[in-house]
């Protein structure tokens, strides 16, 4: 921190330059306060320097504010700038104090009734109301925005609050994803209200019952009017009910909501209520659009559904970028069991896999209690292996994208060969890792754009089957490693590269879902070939030509078709 | 079809003639120090050059171990001056003279036939050339030591400019390359099939002319790395097929019959029709082998599996090309 005479030095500069007097507090060695005159107030304006200026710009606030400013919290104090967007000259902290005052004189001066004020109290509201709310709703309202007025019910257990368009959906939430028990669960009514047009509610120490409904009533349409007035009409003889305020503002609406609980002796009218409890409630929404907007999500995944083959060390991991990018309706299959030697390279912990179940069943349980709104179906049915379940080829077409994480080459060009034959019009991503980190691969075969899986399986020359033509290691090598016989062998390579490859595979995957990728596509990332080396094996001279230029680069193709590839030939014919 | 370019390339390694076989060059050069050393003092000054198949890539191993090299000598002399070529090559007949027990003029070149006991044999031609005459031409000299006059002769030949006029066909050396490999493997196949006596076999030289007008390189191209994977199979196949349609129907009046003949002259000086000493008959023999071995090519073309394959190319090389066995998978490194 600065010396005291430092401060007042850059204090006296301030003064001088902006024609202000602040002086130091005499009981707060670091706090200075002076008046300042604004278009239409005059305000007691504060500034500390008790954090770590001049790392840090100095606090300003402002005492016993009249009404709601943008940019300032329920204390007064003012957010000058998102210091984690800035770099700050420190070497300069004159001009620091002089920026921060300027910056604090334009925030208080903004008019409120300026297009600015609107849209800065849009975005800062919020926050305001939470400081001074007491309670926290849940809202699941996605489907309700936008509606002019609606009775809804707000479920209640284990203190857990929560009002979705109705109960059931609100009791799943609670159950699956809050964790909560739904035994002693309650229902209280609320009333979702959309006001006219933009009306911030003033800032008050307290609010009564009657000047909420005058609020309302003020600021809503004559049809809602009707509406409002026949609910106060209503008799109660205790009065629990929640009122969502949805205030239309620039970008989206604002809301804010109250609390309002009132207990008499005998019948009464709503609007008679005397002696309400009002309270400031804070919505905190978790429905689909809210929780995935600061992912940049494009909306319309959660309407896709993926068939995802194999969710072991790759695809549980697929599985989980899959929910976290949006896509909420997943089908996996997997036959195998989540065993403890799988761990360190499966999403899934020690804990669950001790517990002998089958990993589709273990990562649909992890991942919907994650993740709201995501729906997986495990697929539990018959011997969950992907040759029984395509026995029935339709099934392929119910899917807008099948993902497999299978490696197994044979399966995945069973698989090619079906989509390709029956003309089913799927796209289709195959992702496997490569041995000992030296890389993975994914491949979107768009069926009608390209390629398929075949090509890179096709000899150039002849219509041989052949290793995959872009492997990194050299083909006739065995990787398998056992330490347990043949059940239990395994070809080494590390969580990360299985994190790689889903990563890969993914990014990909949405844009093949979103139709930014149109065309057959071959992404591959290209690692370190020490470890491979040092055990003993050899490198492709495709990894010859590809590497080099950086440790773990990424390529990307579009994979065009294979002339001597069986199923590509005989499609052109 | 199934691919068998690795079973060409290793069956061409093991027919090739290494154009880095250091037994040969050392043979080369211990007769070319000796030529230096003992020629004598009124013969002209000479360089030298290698020449023919071990010059151009496209040698093959003999079958019945009768090494050969073909060196060309340029004398710096004008053809004019010296009306009997014989004399020229009779300066290096007598610079090598009991060098071994074989050193002869014979009619394009000096043979100098080299044996130890036990050792394969190995013979080197030494190809006598004027090459500072007035015209800017080089000339051959012919003849044997007894050919009367009219046999002595200095013919219009420039070996280089073959190899030159190779090079300059493909531009890609990998494309060169695949015609090396076509041509040994048309030699090779030459050797398995004709009476390599008298004039029933095409020569070399004749293959390797027909080969400079009928081969196209065959490859794909790989999109992952921008390669050529080379189709020697297809390249070989296309090869014959051009060969067989090159023929014409001929009438011959000593048999009364037609005859399908061929003829093709060498693409520089002094482009001679290189089949001008086959008979009619003969080159209806190279036809008849030319178009069994296209039917077997077809043959293997349909099949799909690759002992059969390797089999059907056995009957048209011999043992030397590989036998290969059948499997129903092959590795892979991929896991998830």
């Amino acid at each position: 921190m600065m010396e005291i005479a430092q401060l007042e030095n850059l204090i006296g500069k301030l003064n001088y330059e902006r024609h202000v007097f602040f002086e130091i507090l005499p009981k707060q060695s670091t706090v200075f306060q002076g008046t300042i005159v604004l278009p239409n107030e005059k305000l007691v304006l504060k500034i500390d320097f008790s954090n770590y200026f001049p790392l840090e710009f100095p606090i300003f606030s402002i005492e016993n504010a009249q009404r709601f400013y943008p940019h300032v919290d329920n204390a007064g104090k003012i957010c000058l700038f998102d210091d984690s967007s800035l770099l700050i000259q420190t070497d300069m902290p004159d001009q620091m104090l002089l920026d921060a005052f300027d910056r604090a004189v334009d925030i208080l001066c903004i008019d409120p009734e300026s297009y600015e004020y609107k849209t800065e109290v849009a975005r800062e509201f919020n926050a305001y109301w939470a400081e001074v709310s007491k309670m926290i709703l849940y809202t699941n309202l996605s489907s309700c925005m936008g509606k002019e007025y609606q009775n809804l019910s707000v479920v209640r257990a284990e203190n857990r609050l929560l009002v979705s368009e109705n109960i059931m959906d609100s009791e799943c939430l609670l159950k699956n994803n809050f964790g909560v028990s739904l035994e002693r669960k309650s229902n209280i009514d609320c009333l979702l209200i959309r006001l006219r047009s933009f009306c911030i509610p003033p800032i008050q120490k307290m609010y009564t019952w009657k000047w909420l409904r005058n609020f309302i009533a003020k600021n809503i349409t004559s049809s809602q009017k009707k509406a409002f007035n026949l609910f106060l009409t209503g008799k109660r003889r205790i009065f629990n009910q929640f009122l969502i305020l949805s205030i239309p503002s620039e970008n989206q609406d604002i809301i804010v909501s109250f609390h309002i609980f009132c207990k008499n002796g005998q019948f009464r009218k709503i609007e008679k209520m005397i002696n309400c409890t009002v309270t400031p409630v804070t919505t905190r929404p978790i429905d689909y659009n809210f929780l995935l907007k600061r992912c940049g999500v494009n909306i319309n995944l959660a309407e896709k559904s993926v068939l995802l083959l194999g969710c072991g060390s790759v695809g549980s991991y697929v599985a989980s970028n899959l929910c976290q990018s949006g896509v909420c309706k997943l089908d996996i299959l997997d036959k195998d069991i989540l065993s403890v030697e799988n761990v360190y390279r499966h999403l899934l912990g020690f804990d669950v896999a001790t517990k002998r179940k089958y990993k589709a069943d273990l990562v649909k349980e992890f991942l919907e209690k994650q993740y709201p709104f995501v729906e997986i179906d495990s697929l539990n049915f018959i011997d969950r292996s992907v040759e029984s379940f395509m026995r029935d080829v339709q099934r392929l077409k119910n899917y807008d994208l099948i993902i497999s994480a299978l490696g197994e080459p044979t399966v995945n060009l069973e698989i090619n060969r079906i989509l390709c034959d029956k003309y089913i019009n799927v796209p289709f991503v195959v992702c496997f890792n490569e041995p000992y980190g030296i890389g993975g691969h994914v491949i979107a075969i768009n069926n009608f754009s390209g390629g398929c899986l075949r090509c890179m399986y096709t000899d150039l020359i002849s219509n041989d089957l052949v290793p995959f033509r872009a492997s990194l290691v050299a083909p006739g090598q065995n990787f398998k490693k056992s330490l347990s016989g043949c059940a239990g062998s395994f070809v080494e390579y590390s969580a990360l590269d299985s994190q790689q490859t889903a990563l890969l595979t993914v990014r990909l995957s949405l844009e093949v879902l979103t139709g930014q990728c149109k065309e057959s596509t071959l992404i591959s990332w290209i690692g370190s070939e020490d470890n491979l080396i040092n055990n003993g094996f050899e490198v492709s001279e495709y990894y010859e030509h590809i590497s080099g230029q950086s440790y773990c680069s990424i390529t990307r193709k579009n994979i065009p078709i294979n002339e001597r590839c069986p199923i590509c030939s005989e499609k052109q014919d | 079809m199934v691919n068998v370019q690795s079973e060409f390339l290793t069956f061409h390694d093991k027919i090739k003639l290494s154009e880095e076989n250091q037994e040969l060059r050392d043979k080369r050069d211990i007769l070319l120090n000796k030529l230096r050393k003992n020629i004598s003092d009124e013969a002209a000054s000479f360089t030298t050059f290698n020449q023919g198949s071990y010059a151009m890539g496209t040698g093959i191993k003999p079958d019945d171990g009768d090494f050969d090299i073909d060196v060309g000598l340029k004398f710096n002399i004008d053809h004019d001056d010296y009306s009997d070529p014989v004399q020229v090559k009779q300066w290096v007949k007598d610079a090598l003279d009991g060098h071994t027990k074989s050193v002869k003029i014979r009619r394009s070149c000096v043979t100098v036939t080299y044996q130890k006991d036990k050792e394969p044999i190995y013979h080197v031609d030494f190809a006598v050339y004027a090459a500072n005459n007035a015209d800017k031409q080089m000339y051959i000299a012919k003849g044997k030591e007894y050919s009367t006059e009219e046999y002595r002769i200095w013919q219009l030949s420039d070996p280089q400019e073959l190899l030159n006029y190779l090079n300059s066909l493909y531009d890609d050396s990998d494309d060169r390359a695949q015609f090396r490999r076509v041509v040994r493997y048309m030699k090779k196949w030459k050797n398995q099939h004709f009476i390599t006596s008298g004039n029933n076999a095409p020569t070399g030289i004749a293959l390797t002319a027909l080969a400079c007008s009928y081969f196209t390189s065959y490859y794909s191209k790989d999109f992952l790395t921008n390669k050529k994977a080379y189709d020697d199979f297809k390249a070989l196949k296309s090869l014959v097929n051009n060969i067989q349609n090159a023929f014409n129907l001929t009438w011959d009046s000593d048999d009364q019959c037609f005859y399908r003949t061929i003829t093709q002259s060498l693409p520089v000086q002094p482009g001679n029709n290189l089949f001008e000493k086959m008979s009619n008959k003969q080159m209806n023999n190279f036809y008849n082998q030319i178009s069994a071995m296209y039917s077997k090519l077809t043959e293997a073309e349909g099949k799909s599996k690759k002992s059969e394959v390797c089999q059907l190319m056995i009957d048209i090389f011999g043992e030397a090309f590989p036998a290969a066995v059948d499997r129903s998978y092959v590795g892979t490194s991929e896991s998830a």
